[in-house]
């Protein structure tokens, strides 16, 4: 491939970065390959060493992507407009759909925290109930473990689900942030 | 070699090459290349993105042959990302060697 097929070549697949952006990229390569011819090597060489326009053009993606975001980021001062209405938007969709299953589902943690901690503590009732009544040892024995054992595991099942719930909503507050930080 | 393990291992190539004095594109690109294998394209857009990061700033300079040449100089965000970068690495080449010399026995 020749430098200019190369440039070419690469021009079309930037196609989506802003044009500023594009002359300021292909400079450097052509830049790049000067030197290299300069420095001895074949204008064909040169080029082949730079790999594939596509993997350049792959490898800035993601970079354009990324600095388009953090672009938006510093434009919030200034242009505020769209992210009152995005944080405005968040708003409203997260009291009339987001609020009520969270706040039910987190209901539904204190319950099974409350039962885990029930079972966990029938035990002490079997143990007085052993002084009161004449219940036979090993019963109570079985009873207490199988409770205390239930109870713990209930625990623990609560403790893991309660856990990726706080994840998800941890993971939600983030998205809502970014949304309305980046929204433009 | 694995891809991102290069990637990761270039991106602290290129700043470190910049410590002792600026460097303009094809003489960093270059001064790795002659090492470690790579596609010398893909070392420009890591300059562009350290660059965006504020871990590089660029200046022309001109040069005695052709046209301006475009210096990458590390900055004190640079600096202090590169000796976070050269501490992580040795501690996981270290620990790394230590893995194999275990192993290898």
């Amino acid at each position: 491939m020749t430098k200019q097929q190369f440039l070419n070549e690469l021009n079309r697949l930037l196609g989506q970065i802003p044009e500023g952006e594009r002359k300021d990229i292909l400079s450097d390569y052509e830049a790049h390959i000067d030197s290299a011819i300069e420095n001895g090597k074949t204008e064909e060489e040169a080029v082949a060493d730079l790999g594939s326009p596509k993997t350049i053009a792959d490898e800035l993606g993601v970079f354009v992507a990324t600095d388009k975001l953090s672009g938006s980021k510093k434009e919030t001062t200034t242009n505020v407009g769209p992210n009152i209405f995005a944080f405005l938007g968040m708003l409203l969709f997260n009291l009339i759909f987001i609020l009520g299953p969270v706040v039910g589902v987190a209901g539904a943690f204190i319950g099974l925290y409350a039962a885990a901690f029930a079972c966990l503590i029938t035990p002490v009732a079997f143990i007085i109930n052993l002084f009161t009544h004449d219940t036979p040892i090993l019963l109570a024995f079985f009873l207490i473990l199988a409770t205390f054992s239930f109870g713990y595991l209930f625990l623990l099942v609560t403790n893991f689900l309660a856990k990726w719930f706080l994840k998800l909503i941890h993971w939600y507050w983030k998205l809502n942030v970014k949304i309305v930080k980046g929204s433009n | 070699m694995n891809v991102q393990f290069k990637k990761g291992a270039l991106e602290l190539c290129v700043l470190v090459f910049t410590l002792k004095k600026d460097r303009y594109g094809y003489e960093l690109v270059h001064s790795i290349s002659d090492k470690i294998q790579i596609a010398e394209g893909t070392v420009y857009p890591l300059l562009r993105r350290l660059t965006n990061e504020g871990y590089f700033a660029t200046y022309l300079a001109e040069s005695n042959e052709g046209p301006p040449r475009k210096y990458y100089q590390l900055t004190k965000a640079g600096r202090e990302y590169l000796e976070q970068l050269v501490q992580e690495w040795q501690q996981f080449s270290a620990s790394v060697n230590e893995i194999i010399e275990e192993g290898m026995d």
